[in-house]
């Protein structure tokens, strides 16, 4: 029973208080730092789900300065809220307007916002967090199951493993990813190379840094972040002109049926599950994970006629599946090191500003703060349950705010947080910078989310590389002949083959062909 | 196994399509009224200068002249890693580019990788079997490199969009205002010096706060009113953040970034801006303990 005594580790790290100084009372208080943290992580989580055009990628790049003042586990544990916060907002919008607040709610607004102008709103608000709740708790427990033996597993990986192991990751993002499989490719060599500015690893000479100061440790994740997402973002949605709806939506009678309860069951089983699958997946996350729920349970049911006309599958399996997905897309970050996909990639960074390598050795050397982050994300989606469901109208009225008064906000929390790491003004104009390098990629479609998991796996890519061909004294095919280490390659060789063989290019247009009727 | 794999990637292209059906994105300002062959002509053109800038550089400031270095052979060495580009741009002169998005997207990058290749030329490479500090950016520069090629390569030969409005205006037109800053910066010691009783710093920041709004608004016939104005009020704030404090810095670079989208309101703005500066000197100075200055030194 070492999961529970491990879970138990992790609980008592939530609830435990630490001494708060308030400075003008000069009294000492004790304060559950951690539960305070979780809940600020998953209500700024809810409040960016239900405000369209600010993601989890441009929120958590925004606030990775201000947790350099926050212990590591607190800080983690805030940003995790807000990713699968933002699962459960972007939800509310869907159903009630019609807007999907987050792109993994895209779906949910299909048949949700149906069911809202049937009168049946609450139930359909309700069967969402309902099957959130449920996905987060098994995935919480799946992640505390898979922790340890993927963990074991990972630990007997040496360099020439660990490389092919990326090389499987960043090919699964590539394969996952929308849009044109040659330009994912493109973006991940940029980030990779971006990655390497600064000063090599091992004999610390300066790399493509033309003796500018600001570029001597290399180009900072915290800018990059920032300016391809947060900024970039901006610049694009300031092109649409902004054409906001403002509903009053009212919602009475909160509780489902028993009919509803017993209809979406199954949905949220299968939600949870192919959610579960998903996120762990490199690539995947809570987006794709939302629209293979909803088309699988499409797929699955006897009536699927009634699908778009208000079905409660159609919300309760996407809305499973998200949060699910948004869950488990922890697992591979916290046991191997590897970020799945861009906010995983944001997490990395966030590790890295308090000195934790990500990777097997977190959970023997921090058990803390592993079981402390997985304790804290079924606490969280407890709290989303109990705060969502009564703010629902509180939520729906914080849509009126229009971008125009949100977007200067944004910005501005930007450049003092960036200026504030270093008290370096560089660093704003960087990030300025780095935001026109996004709009350009955007407008030229290519996907950023790639370049990113580039930029932050190209030191350990190319460190492991290293290590690899010294141990293997400069003979590459190491990488084939060890017998791990070959499997995953040729796994993801044959993922590219098969994205990129025009065969199946044919079918993925099929398929789309018939996903969209 | 496979079906499964079909079934993904076609979630993955639904999902575009959802992404697709949300209201097409107008752009905010009227359209360059530019034909897809006349904007292939200036980019075909702007590729050729392109390709030949690493030999003018090269003459100019030869990256390594040594003692013994000569400039011309610095200048051959420099422009052995730019000229190629030169192919892109008589291709684009030549031949009717099928997907602008694609071909130029490519060929940006291709120029990246190539800088990138230059960058790192000095740096050391494989020593014995051992990498040395350069072999791994010059093997992801050339994977970038190929890649690039092979992007805009299907840009010439599949039809595809033509590039987005402000493709090219938006990135450049911020680029602009980012290297106006340079000289000021660069002489701020002369500059400090014009107006006497004006502390230096304050001079600089004012001057390179006047001179990023007077770019800004010059550009706004040209590029769109995003990319320039959320440049350029960072800008500012990089450059007031320090002389003039936070409070005047997040005020100033509030109002000309609400400038970015035209349905800019002056009170509204004006009240917002002071409501957020409020917010932001209380919570990043007292509620997160960052030790940053308020208001002016003098």
């Amino acid at each position: 029973m070492d999961l529970l005594a491990n879970l138990a580790l992790g609980f008592g790290v939530v609830f435990q208080f630490v001494d708060l100084k308030i400075a003008f009372l000069n009294i000492t208080i004790p304060f559950p730092m951690n539960i305070f943290l979780c809940f600020v992580g998953a209500m700024v989580g809810t409040l960016i789900g239900v405000l369209p055009g600010i993601g989890p990628l441009a929120t958590i790049a925004m606030l990775l300065p201000i947790t350099f003042g926050l212990p590591p586990v607190g800080a983690l544990i805030m940003l995790a809220g807000i990713y699968y916060g933002a699962q459960y907002g972007g939800s509310t919008t869907s159903i009630l307007i019609n807007i999907p607040g987050e792109s993994s709610s895209v779906v949910t607004a299909l048949d949700g916002h149906q069911m809202a102008k049937q009168g049946r709103a609450g139930p359909a608000l309700a069967i969402a967090a309902i099957g959130s709740f449920i996905a987060g708790t098994f995935s919480t427990v799946l992640v505390a199951a898979l922790g340890v033996p993927l963990t074991a597993v990972a630990l007997k990986f040496g360099p020439a493993e660990y490389f092919s192991l990326m090389v499987l990751g960043l090919v699964f993002a590539v394969v996952l990813a929308r849009g044109s499989v040659l330009k994912a490719l493109a973006m991940i060599m940029m980030g990779l190379l971006m990655s390497t500015v600064g000063s090599d690893i091992e004999t610390g000479q300066s790399r493509m840094a033309f003796d500018i100061p600001e570029l001597a440790d290399g180009i900072g994740f915290v800018v990059v972040a920032m300016g391809v997402f947060g900024y970039a973002e901006i610049m694009r949605n300031l092109e649409t002109t902004e054409s906001r709806e403002i509903v009053q939506a009212k919602v009475t009678g909160l509780m489902p049926t028993m009919k509803d309860l017993k209809d979406s069951s199954g949905a949220i089983a299968r939600g949870t599950i192919l959610g579960s699958i998903l996120g762990i997946l490199p690539g995947g996350g809570a987006v794709i994970a939302a629209f293979a729920a909803y088309t699988f349970e499409k797929k699955m049911s006897r009536t699927p006629e009634r699908f778009g006309h208000g079905a409660i599958e159609g919300v309760a399996a996407p809305e499973s599946a998200n949060n699910a997905a948004a869950q488990t897309s922890f697992i591979p970050l916290l046991t191997l090191g590897i970020p799945p996909n861009a906010v995983m990639a944001l997490m990395v960074g966030a590790m890295t500003i308090h000195g934790i390598v990500p990777g097997p050795q977190v959970m023997t050397k921090q058990p803390e703060l592993f079981w402390g982050l997985i304790a804290s994300m079924w606490i969280g989606n407890l709290m989303l349950v109990v705060i969502n469901l009564p703010l629902v109208g509180l939520w729906v009225r914080l849509l009126r705010v229009p971008y125009r008064m949100l977007f200067p906000a944004i910005l501005i929390f930007c450049a003092i947080g960036v200026y504030s790491i270093n008290n370096a003004p560089a660093d704003a104009v960087m990030v300025a910078a780095f935001g026109l390098v996004g709009y350009w990629l955007v407008k030229h479609d290519f996907e950023p989310a790639p370049m990113l998991l580039g930029f932050v796996l190209g030191p350990l890519m190319e460190e492991n590389l290293r290590r690899a061909m010294l141990i293997a004294r400069g003979d590459p095919s190491t990488f084939l002949t060890r017998p791990i280490s070959g499997v995953l390659l040729a796994l993801a060789m044959l993922l590219l083959v098969l994205a990129l063989l025009p065969m199946i290019r044919k079918k993925r247009d099929e398929v789309f062909v018939e996903e969209s009727t | 196994m496979i079906r499964a794999l079909i079934r993904l990637l076609g979630v993955a292209e639904a999902r575009r399509t959802a992404g697709a059906a949300e209201p097409p994105a107008g752009p905010a300002h009227a359209s360059h009224s530019l034909t897809r062959h006349q904007s292939d002509v200036i980019f075909g053109i702007a590729f050729i200068v392109l390709a030949l800038l690493g030999p003018v550089f090269g003459l100019l400031w030869g990256k390594s002249s040594g003692p013994n270095g000569s400039t011309i052979a610095d200048a051959v060495r420099a422009g052995w890693y730019s000229l190629p580009l030169a192919i892109f741009g008589v291709i684009a002169l030549s031949v009717r580019i099928r997907s602008p998005q694609d071909y130029y997207g490519g060929a940006i990058l291709a120029a990246m990788a190539l800088f990138a290749i230059w960058a790192s030329s000095d740096l050391p490479g494989m020593r014995g079997f051992a990498f040395g500090p350069g072999t791994a950016p010059r093997l992801f520069a050339y994977m970038l490199l190929a890649f690039g090629v092979a992007v805009a390569l299907v840009g010439l030969l599949t039809d595809g969009p033509p590039g987005g409005d402000y493709a090219f205006s938006g990135p450049l037109g911020g680029a602009v205002l980012i290297v106006a800053l340079i000289p000021i910066t660069y002489y701020s010691n002369k500059i400090g010096r014009w107006v006497p009783g004006v502390p230096p710093d304050v001079m600089v920041a004012a001057l390179g706060a006047a001179v990023v709004l007077a770019f800004a608004f010059l550009l706004m016939r040209v590029a769109p009113r995003g990319p320039l104005f959320i440049t350029g009020a960072t800008l500012i704030f990089a450059i007031t953040v320090r002389p003039l404090g936070l409070v005047i810095a997040s005020f100033v670079s509030l109002v000309v970034s609400a400038y970015a989208t035209e349905e800019f309101r002056w009170v509204e703005t004006i009240i917002w801006a002071a409501v957020l500066t409020l917010f932001c000197s209380l919570l990043f100075p007292w509620g997160l303990n960052l030790p940053l200055q308020l208001w002016p030194r003098f």
